[in-house]
């Protein structure tokens, strides 16, 4: 079944915005829910506390390349938070230096995200918003400026 | 706009101090790298090369937030031919 989504920002800075993805019906951001999951959780703590660090770097530095891996085909725009030595993964999608969408995460406990099925459901919405965002963008309907997205109003994009 | 603003402000207020400055930290040594290697005009490869260690290994301490340890750090700054970390 197909997801309405939108997108909120979550936090913005002089050098960066991060915004993340909403389904319709959920009513709460999928960075959110990933922060809802493991803020508490005695056995990822340190993982999760790094990643909410890295991303307060983020948006004192820039979203710069070299903060994120890619994790996804050669011509998308999906990444994750690199933290080394810890399982727990972010994933988003990286624009530009400037703005950064966060979608959800989890435990990799496998050696290919693609072997969880909770994690590849994770990349699989992202990957398709990424799709979408793209034809949207080369329609004109939604506009990046700078650190912004506009034209969401407007648009129904689904997953 | 501000409630998310003000939700995620407070996740990172939450963020142990120590971890904070452990992942700034691992921030400003990449851009030190990055930046060393630019001015030398050295690739990841030429790194890895001179270390006789793989891209891949190299790759780890120039992306992301590395947790470096003393001797990654040692040898990173032999390597590139200028301290990464200076000790007053």
């Amino acid at each position: 079944m197909k997801k309405k989504t939108t997108i909120e920002k979550i936090s913005e800075s002089a050098k960066a915005s991060l915004y993340s993805i909403s389904f319709e019906m959920d009513g709460t951001t999928e960075f959110e829910k990933f922060v809802a999951e493991f803020e508490q959780n005695a056995t990822y703590n340190r993982d999760y506390q790094r990643i909410i660090a890295a991303l307060q770097v983020i948006l004192d530095k820039g979203a710069l390349e070299r903060f994120f891996r890619p994790e996804g085909k050669i011509n998308d725009n999906l990444q994750a938070i690199p933290i080394e030595g810890g399982k727990l993964r972010l994933y988003c999608l990286r624009l530009s230096e400037q703005i950064v969408i966060l979608g959800n995460g989890g435990v990799k406990t496998t050696k290919k995200y693609q072997d969880d099925p909770k994690l590849y459901g994770y990349v699989m919405d992202l990957q398709h918003f990424d799709k979408m965002l793209k034809e949207n963008i080369e329609k004109g309907y939604v506009k990046i400026e700078e650190k912004e997205l506009t034209g969401f109003d407007n648009i129904t994009i689904e997953v | 706009m501000k409630n998310k603003q003000e939700w995620f402000d407070q996740k990172v207020a939450d963020v142990s101090p120590e971890i904070m400055s452990e992942v700034q930290m691992s921030a400003d040594i990449v851009e030190k790298i990055d930046l060393i290697l630019k001015k030398k005009n050295m690739t990841q490869r030429d790194l890895a090369q001179k270390m006789g260690k793989s891209e891949a290994m190299v790759s780890r301490w120039i992306t992301g937030f590395p947790n470096f340890t003393l001797r990654s750090l040692t040898q990173l700054s032999v390597a590139l031919g200028e301290p990464l970390i200076k000790l007053a």
